[in-house]
């Protein structure tokens, strides 16, 4: 019980935190969110995922910091989206349509997952 | 002859901004949000309960309670000690009548049931199950009523197939009741296609529903209505039910998990002998004195009669030896959002019901209270 109180929540941790990395390194680096779609989809999964791991996890089994973390990395992951927000276009002009269909399936999954975990 | 330069009039324009380095309003900005974030995780951050500080009933008894499930999750409790003819309450924000969810006890209710429906000669423990349900010549057909109580009937914990693996995880994911729905007619088509496996302890959910229906359906009545004309009725438990839907005016608590979330209420019907009732500790501790006296019906349910892991088991109430070698006969329950514990030391003739609206393990506050004295 301990370990899968464990897991669900450093599980969500490390993606969580993956992401954050992704958004607050520096825009000359390859690789990130490419265009502003993707910004706000990464913040859409980002908070699902600290949504489920609050539902899903037996918090009495693990330390409070390990919330206030994966709060803490979700604070990052906004300031690096918005530091990033400004050089990129709204809509990846080479696929919008598929992009634009993969922000409101993204974006209403997560509302989904917020909103039956609260 | 040179001349200095003059001061500039105008301050010269600003550098630009290296690449990559935010503006003012960005910063101000990304500052907000990141502090509407952190401050909304403070907020709905997951709080462990505790328990509440209002005291009911024995002040003694009620601080034992308290000193007993320090470092436990829990909220409201409540707890009955029964000794010598007479019951003592106590509570921390709850009281004798507040009505909790019960879980698993409920399985110590449907051994009492088998245990009286052999003594009337209804059923027996040798009885295969298909002889009261139609299970078609399923391999459960051939499982045997007594097997079922002690859980070595081979059959799994909970029904296999998707439908039931995608209630566990909505249940888990929403806080939702996973039995909502699943009726009597459910539960039989579960058990036709369940697997049996070898007949060694195997704690189930479904067997002990299954025994349950089995019970009403030689009785020819619904196992709520068996369980007040046969049980709860004659010992005066009037508070005890096991709706099969939400009543109105739901006089039940709103339980919690361990992390503090609320979990809807889990009412049952087709699962009802495994998980579906309700009680408070008055009721129950009608139940205590008269398990103690001998004169509960079905009160052989309590003989151990098979080994269960390191414990023996009766009619679904499992018997173990304590540390200080005393033997206690005790079922436990856990549901979305509450925990139980009855337990009996028969020969001391003493016993303890402790109910809590958090679902947490109460198991070693029930022990600790039913291995200490009246003198708290």
């Amino acid at each position: 019980m301990v370990i899968l109180a464990w897991t669900t929540v450093l599980v969500p941790l490390l993606l969580v935190a993956s992401w954050a990395w992704q958004t607050c390194r520096s825009p000359e680096r390859p690789g990130g969110p490419g265009d502003r779609a993707a910004l706000v989809t990464g913040v859409a999964e980002a908070v699902a995922l600290v949504a489920l791991a609050r539902a899903l996890t037996r918090w009495e089994a693990v330390p409070d910091v390990l919330w206030f973390a994966l709060v803490a990395l979700v604070a990052a992951g906004v300031v690096g989206t918005v530091r990033r927000w400004p050089g990129l276009p709204g809509l990846d002009p080479a696929r919008p349509g598929r992009r634009r269909a993969a922000l409101v399936t993204e974006l209403a999954v997560a509302a989904v997952l917020v909103a039956v975990t609260l | 002859m040179t001349t200095p330069p003059s001061a500039p009039l105008t301050a010269p324009p600003p550098a630009p901004r290296p690449a990559g380095q935010p503006s003012r309003l960005q910063a101000v900005v990304a500052g907000a949000l990141a502090l509407v974030v952190l401050v909304v995780g403070v907020l709905v951050r997951p709080r462990t309960p505790t328990p509440d500080p209002r005291t009911t009933g024995d002040p003694a008894l009620a601080a034992a309670l308290r000193e007993a499930v320090a470092g436990t999750p829990a909220h409201r409790l409540a707890v009955a000690h029964v000794e010598a003819g007479t019951a003592t309450f106590a509570g921390l924000g709850a009281d004798e009548s507040t009505v909790f969810e019960i879980g698993s006890v409920s399985k110590g209710l449907t051994g009492l049931l088998l245990a009286d429906a052999v003594e009337r000669g209804e059923v027996a423990l040798e009885d295969p199950l298909g002889a009261h349900l139609p299970l078609d010549g399923a391999p459960a057909a051939d499982v045997r009523l007594g097997s079922l109580a002690t859980h070595a009937s081979g059959l799994p914990r909970m029904p296999g197939g998707l439908a039931m693996a995608a209630r566990s995880i909505w249940s888990g994911v929403s806080g939702a009741n996973p039995y909502g729905g699943y009726g009597v007619d459910a539960l039989v088509a579960a058990a036709r296609d369940a697997r049996v496996g070898d007949p060694g302890p195997e704690y189930s959910n479904l067997g002990a529903a299954l025994a349950g229906q089995a019970l009403a359906a030689a009785a020819g009545t619904a196992w709520p209505d068996l369980l007040r004309a046969r049980l709860t009725g004659p010992l005066g438990m009037d508070a005890t039910t096991a709706p099969t839907r939400t009543p109105a005016d739901d006089p039940l608590l709103a339980g919690t998990d361990a992390s503090g979330r609320s979990h809807a209420p889990w009412v049952m019907d087709g699962f009802a002998p495994a998980g579906g009732v309700r009680s408070t500790t008055g009721d129950l501790a009608l139940l205590v004195q008269a398990l103690l006296d001998g004169t509960a019906p079905g009160t052989d349910a309590l003989e151990p009669r098979a080994d269960l892991d390191e414990d023996r088991i009766g009619h679904f109430w499992v018997t173990s030896t304590t540390s200080d070698g005393r033997t206690v006969t005790w079922h436990n329950g856990r549901t979305g959002g509450f925990a139980a514990w009855v337990g009996l030391d028969r020969e001391a003739g003493r016993g303890v019901v402790v109910l809590s609206d958090v679902s947490a393990s109460v198991d070693e506050v029930g022990l600790r209270l039913l291995e200490e004295g009246p003198t708290w």
